[in-house]
C-alpha cells in the first residue's frame, strides 16, 4: 500500500457497508491485517448518515441489503456529487445488478466468496482512482479559481478559441479587431497558466 | 338384552314343564280306572267277574292315549325349539353383520380393537354350528377371540382386494361342530363369514385407496418442495456464500497477521473462533435445507410448532433479503405440541410466507412486512396466521386460489396453495384467508390439531419438548 503522497492527500480509508455482521467483521479484519484504515457500517442508511463521503478512499459495498440497497446508495452518492470509488460485492446470480452498477460508474465488482488478493488489488486500484479523482477535483477547483479571474470578454474569447476558431473568425464574431483578440488571448493563456493552445483546450474541457 | 348370549342347558323342571297336561292326564286317568269301579257297579254295568280285566283295559287305554299325547307334544316342542334356535341364530347373524358394518364404517384405519370386536361378533354368531372361536385379519393387522388356536381352521374365507389376499376371516370349533344341524346350518355360517369378508374387503379397498392418495400427496408435496427450493436457489446460494465469504476473509486475515506478526495473538484467536462459528452457520443452513428436501414419508408425530416456524422463517429470509422485507415472528406462549408431519407443515408455512413476500413486490420496503403468528384455540386446534401488507387477493382469482396450476405469478407451477390446502386438510385442519381489516393486505390462516396432552416431541435436532 502506497504511503500518502506529499501533495497532502489524507490517509485513504476503506468504508465497508454490509448487513452481515460476520462478513463485515471478517472484511475489516482482513483489511486491517494489511494496514488499511477501515470503517464499517451495517446499513446504507447508517453510512449516509455518519460517513464523510468526501474523504479519500473507497467504498466496499454489498449490493443486496435489506432497507436501502447498494444500488440505491450508489445513486444517492452520485446525487451528492461524491467521488468515492465503489467496489460492489455481489452474490451468486447478481450479475445483472452488477452490470447496472458498473454502468453507473462503479469501479469494480467482486463475487462472494472472494480471494483476499482480489479484494486487495481492487481496493488498491480504487484508491488510485480516488487519488486521481481527488487530484482532478483539486485541479478543477484551481482552474475554476483561475477562470473566475477572467473578464467577460476574455471568457468569450477563450470559449471561441477552444472551439478551434481562428483569431480572424473570433474577431469577426465578437466585432473586435484581430489585434485586440490576440491581446485577450494571450491574457487568457497567462491567467489560466496554459503553455499551449492544447493545454487551454484541456482546461476548458475540464471546466465544462 | 344381549341377543348374542350363549345357550345354557335347561334344568330338569324346565324340561318337564311342557308335558304338564300329559302327566296330569295320565295320573288322573289311572286314578279313575282304579277308583271308578263302584260307580260303574251302581250303573249296573258292573260285572264282578270282569273287574280286574276292566281295570287292566282301562289302564291300557289311558296309558296308550297318554303315550300318543306325549309323542305329539314332544314333536311339537322340538319343532318350536328348532324354530326358536333358528330365529336366535338369525338374530345373532344379523346383529353380527349389522355390528360389523357399523364398525367398518368408522373413519380411518381399522385398528386391532375393531378387528377384535369383529372376531367376537363372528364367534358369537356361530353357535348353531357349535362353540366357535374366530380370527380376523386385514392389511397386516389381526385379532382373535381368546380361545382361538392356530391349528387348521375349520372355515377360512379370504379377504380379497384387487385380486390380492389382504386378510381372512377364520373360524374354528374347539369342540367340533354341533350335531343335528347338518349341512344347511354350515352353509349359512359360511355365507355369514363370506358377508363379513366382503365387507372387510371394502374396508381394505378404502384403506388402500387412502394410502395411495397419501403417497401421491406426499410425492407431490415433495416435488413441490424441491421446486420451491429450486426457485430459491439464488437466495440459498447467497445465504451459504455469506459464511463462506466470512471464513475466507478471516482465514486470510489470520494468515497475514501470523506472517507479518503484526496482529495480536487474541485477535488471531478471535478470528479462528469466528471461522469455526461461521462454518457452523453454514452447516445450519444446509441442515435446514436438507430437512426441507427430504422425502418426508414420516408419520404424524407430536412436534413443537415454534421450532418449526423459527426454522421456516430462517429459510424464508433467503427470500426476504431479496425482497428486502422483514419477517416478524410472533409466537404465543404455552402452545401445545401439534400432531403433524413437520416437513409438510414447514412447507405450508414457507409457501404462505413466500406468497406474502411476493404480494408486496410493489410495496415500498419500509411499508412491507410479513408477520407470522401462532395461537391456541378453544377447539384444541393451533392456528397459524401469515399476514402481509400486499395488494390483497384480486376478486377474480379468489375462487381459483386453492386450485392447482391457477397461478398469477411468472415463476412457479401454481401448486403452492393447492398442495398447502391438501396438506392442511389431510392433517385434519383448515386453510383459508381473510382480507386485513382497516389496512392493506391479506392474512392466510391454517389450523393443525394439538397432540394429545403429555405427548413428547421427537424432532430431528434431538431437542425434546413436552406439553
Amino acid at each position: 500500500v502506497k504511503e500518502p503522497e506529499a501533495n497532502a492527500l489524507p490517509v485513504p480509508v476503506v468504508f465497508v457497508v454490509d448487513d452481515d455482521e460476520a462478513v463485515r467483521n471478517a472484511t475489516r479484519m482482513l483489511l486491517q491485517s494489511v494496514g488499511l484504515a477501515v470503517e464499517t457500517f451495517d446499513s446504507a442508511d447508517r453510512f449516509l448518515a455518519s460517513a464523510d463521503v468526501a474523504r479519500h478512499g473507497c467504498l466496499v459495498l454489498d449490493i443486496r441489503m435489506p432497507g436501502m440497497s447498494g444500488l440505491e446508495l450508489q445513486e444517492k452518492l452520485a446525487a451528492r456529487n461524491a467521488t468515492l470509488p465503489i467496489i460492489f460485492i455481489t452474490g451468486h446470480g447478481d450479475v445483472p445488478m452488477a452490470v447496472q452498477a458498473m454502468r453507473r460508474g462503479a469501479v469494480d465488482f467482486l463475487e462472494k466468496p472472494f480471494r483476499d488478493q482480489d479484494l486487495l488489488d481492487r481496493i488498491q486500484r480504487a484508491i488510485t482512482e480516488s487519488e486521481r479523482r481527488m487530484g482532478d477535483r483539486q485541479e478543477q477547483a484551481r482552474l475554476a479559481e483561475r477562470a473566475a479571474a477572467l473578464t467577460a470578454r476574455e471568457r468569450e474569447v477563450m470559449d471561441l478559441v477552444v472551439d478551434g476558431k481562428a483569431n480572424k473568425v473570433v474577431a469577426a464574431e465578437l466585432g473586435l479587431s484581430e489585434r485586440t483578440v490576440e491581446i485577450h488571448r494571450s491574457r487568457v493563456m497567462s491567467k489560466m497558466g496554459a503553455e499551449s493552445l492544447a493545454e487551454l483546450v484541456r482546461m476548458a474541457m475540464a471546466l465544462r | 338384552m344381549n341377543p348374542l348370549r350363549r345357550h345354557r342347558a335347561p334344568s330338569a323342571g324346565e324340561r318337564l314343564a311342557p308335558f304338564r297336561i300329559v302327566i296330569a292326564y295320565t295320573l288322573l286317568g289311572t286314578l279313575l280306572v282304579f277308583f271308578n269301579d263302584p260307580a260303574l257297579h251302581a250303573l249296573g254295568l258292573d260285572d264282578e267277574a270282569h273287574g280286574p280285566l276292566r281295570i287292566a283295559g282301562g289302564l291300557v287305554w289311558v296309558w296308550a292315549t297318554a303315550a300318543l299325547m306325549f309323542t305329539l307334544r314332544r314333536r311339537r316342542i322340538s319343532a318350536d325349539r328348532r324354530h326358536e334356535s333358528d330365529l336366535n341364530a338369525r338374530v345373532n347373524q344379523l346383529s353380527c353383520l349389522y355390528e360389523v358394518s357399523r364398525l367398518l364404517h368408522l373413519p380411518g384405519v381399522l385398528g386391532e380393537a375393531a378387528l377384535g370386536s369383529i372376531a367376537r361378533l363372528v364367534a358369537n354368531a356361530m353357535p348353531p354350528l357349535g362353540r366357535a372361536e374366530a380370527r380376523v385379519s386385514l392389511d397386516g393387522r389381526e385379532a382373535f377371540t381368546p380361545g382361538f388356536r392356530d391349528r387348521e381352521p375349520m372355515v377360512r374365507i379370504p379377504v380379497v382386494v384387487r385380486a390380492r389376499v389382504l386378510g381372512a376371516v377364520e373360524v374354528m370349533f374347539p369342540e367340533g361342530p354341533a350335531d343335528g344341524n347338518g349341512y344347511r346350518g354350515f352353509e349359512e355360517g359360511t355365507s355369514l363369514l363370506e358377508g363379513v369378508a366382503s365387507q372387510l374387503a371394502l374396508v381394505g379397498e378404502r384403506q388402500l385407496a387412502e394410502r395411495e392418495a397419501m403417497t401421491h400427496r406426499e410425492r407431490l408435496a415433495h416435488m413441490t418442495r424441491l421446486s420451491l427450493l429450486g426457485e430459491m436457489a439464488g437466495g440459498i446460494a447467497h445465504e451459504i456464500n455469506q459464511p463462506l465469504t466470512a471464513i475466507a476473509s478471516y482465514a486470510q486475515a489470520c494468515r497475514r497477521m501470523i506472517q507479518s506478526q503484526c496482529g495480536e495473538k487474541p485477535e488471531v484467536l478471535d478470528a479462528m473462533d469466528q471461522i469455526g462459528a461461521q462454518a457452523f452457520r453454514g452447516g445450519e443452513i444446509i441442515r435446514r435445507l436438507r430437512g426441507f428436501a427430504t422425502r418426508g414419508e414420516r408419520k404424524r408425530q407430536p412436534v413443537e410448532l415454534g421450532g418449526l416456524l423459527r426454522d421456516v422463517v430462517r429459510l424464508a429470509e433467503v427470500d426476504s433479503r431479496l425482497h428486502r422485507i422483514g419477517i416478524r415472528l410472533d409466537l404465543a406462549e404455552g402452545i401445545p405440541l401439534v400432531l403433524a408431519d413437520p416437513v409438510q407443515i414447514q412447507q405450508v408455512a414457507l409457501n404462505l410466507i413466500r406468497n406474502g413476500l411476493e404480494a408486496m413486490d410493489k410495496v415500498p420496503p419500509e411499508k412491507a412486512a410479513v408477520i407470522v403468528r401462532s395461537r391456541w384455540r378453544d377447539d384444541n386446534m393451533v392456528e397459524v396466521t401469515v399476514e402481509d401488507r400486499g395488494e390483497g387477493v384480486p376478486a377474480e382469482t379468489e375462487r381459483s386460489l386453492f386450485l392447482p396450476f391457477a397461478t398469477t405469478k411468472t415463476s412457479g407451477m401454481g401448486l403452492g396453495l393447492s398442495i398447502s390446502h391438501s396438506i392442511v386438510t389431510s392433517h385434519g385442519g383448515e386453510l383459508w384467508f381473510t382480507r386485513n381489516d382497516g389496512r392493506p393486505g391479506t392474512t392466510f390462516h391454517f389450523t393443525i390439531p394439538a397432540a394429545p396432552a403429555g405427548a413428547v416431541s421427537k424432532q430431528d435436532d434431538g431437542k425434546e419438548a413436552t406439553t
